[in-house]
């Protein structure tokens, strides 16, 4: 394991890593390979596709947002399903694709642009369904406290 | 001659006392023993000579520098023929670090010869996106 995760470090368009399964589809998919460089905590932004150790496996996943010690991960094509990791366990972030014989970097408009994309959709489909759930809590929570509303088990009969 | 760690071309990390070395080129993968991690650690501080690394198998194991002479030749031997190490220039100035010494008498006790194991190349590593 510590091996590989040196093979990490040291990989390059030469010594490309492939990446498999279809979590991050369209940007990534099966077959695909992939460099990925160490990166320190403070250069890691939103958007970026990064690296960690998660038992024996390497997952990679797009960086949804960022804690002093943490990163919330995301795939694009797994729309409802979280990840998460903690600073030490990230190994790297993904600095450039190829497919189909050809290379892209993350500074290359088409990476930038699926970036976007990813961002987009996961604001569309986890921010602000998240963001709404968490208001209709809030102002249930208030209309209760204002007596405006009874409290679900006593409206419900107690069940 | 001066040698020193090959770092434009190898990796490592030291676990338990003990480091682990990949080579970029070759993708090979080797462990170091306590007594080789010992000498590893000097030859990624600076460049030295195999008297600098008896000298620090000394310092390490509180023997006398020239009984380890022909562990150091056939460590350096072992070494550079799988470019590990390759030879460098002397260094300007004294480099020698008391204070990485006196941290490597504190953590090494029984001395085995330094010996060094290949385990193979390790294959394309796979991203998992599952």
């Amino acid at each position: 394991m510590i091996a590989k995760e040196l093979q990490l470090s040291i990989s390059s368009e030469s010594k490309a890593l492939y990446f498999h399964g279809m979590s991050m589809h369209p940007f990534l998919v099966e077959g695909d390979e992939v460099v990925v460089e160490p990166v320190g905590w403070p250069d890691i932004r939103i958007g970026d596709i990064v690296t960690y150790r998660f038992e024996d496996k390497f997952p990679t996943r797009r960086v949804v947002s960022k804690t002093a010690d943490r990163v919330r991960l995301w795939c694009e094509n797994w729309p409802d399903r979280r990840f998460g990791a903690s600073r030490s366990d990230v190994l790297g972030r993904a600095v450039a694709r190829k497919r189909d014989g050809r290379w892209i970097t993350r500074h290359d408009s088409e990476w930038r642009a699926a970036r976007r994309a990813a961002l987009s959709l996961y604001v569309r489909r986890v921010l602000i369904p998240d963001s709404l759930w968490g208001l209709r809590r809030a102002a249930g929570t208030l209309a209760r406290r204002l007596g405006l509303r009874r409290a679900r088990r006593i409206a419900s009969g107690g069940r | 001659m001066h040698y020193r760690a090959n770092i434009e071309k190898v990796v490592w990390r030291i676990v338990d006392g003990e480091a682990v070395l990949v080579h970029a080129d070759t993708s090979a993968y080797y462990g170091l023993n306590a007594t080789a991690t010992c000498a590893w650690e000097a030859l990624v501080s600076a460049a030295v000579t195999r008297e600098d690394l008896g000298r620090r198998l000394s310092a390490c194991y509180g023997r006398d520098a020239d009984t380890f002479r022909s562990d150091v030749d056939a460590l350096v031997a072992t070494l550079a023929a799988e470019s590990l190490i390759v030879e460098a220039p002397a260094p300007m100035g004294d480099e020698t670090d008391d204070s990485r010494t006196r941290d490597a008498r504190r953590s090494h006790n029984g001395y085995e010869p330094p010996a060094l194991s290949r385990f193979g190349e390790l294959e394309k590593l796979v991203l998992s996106g599952e």
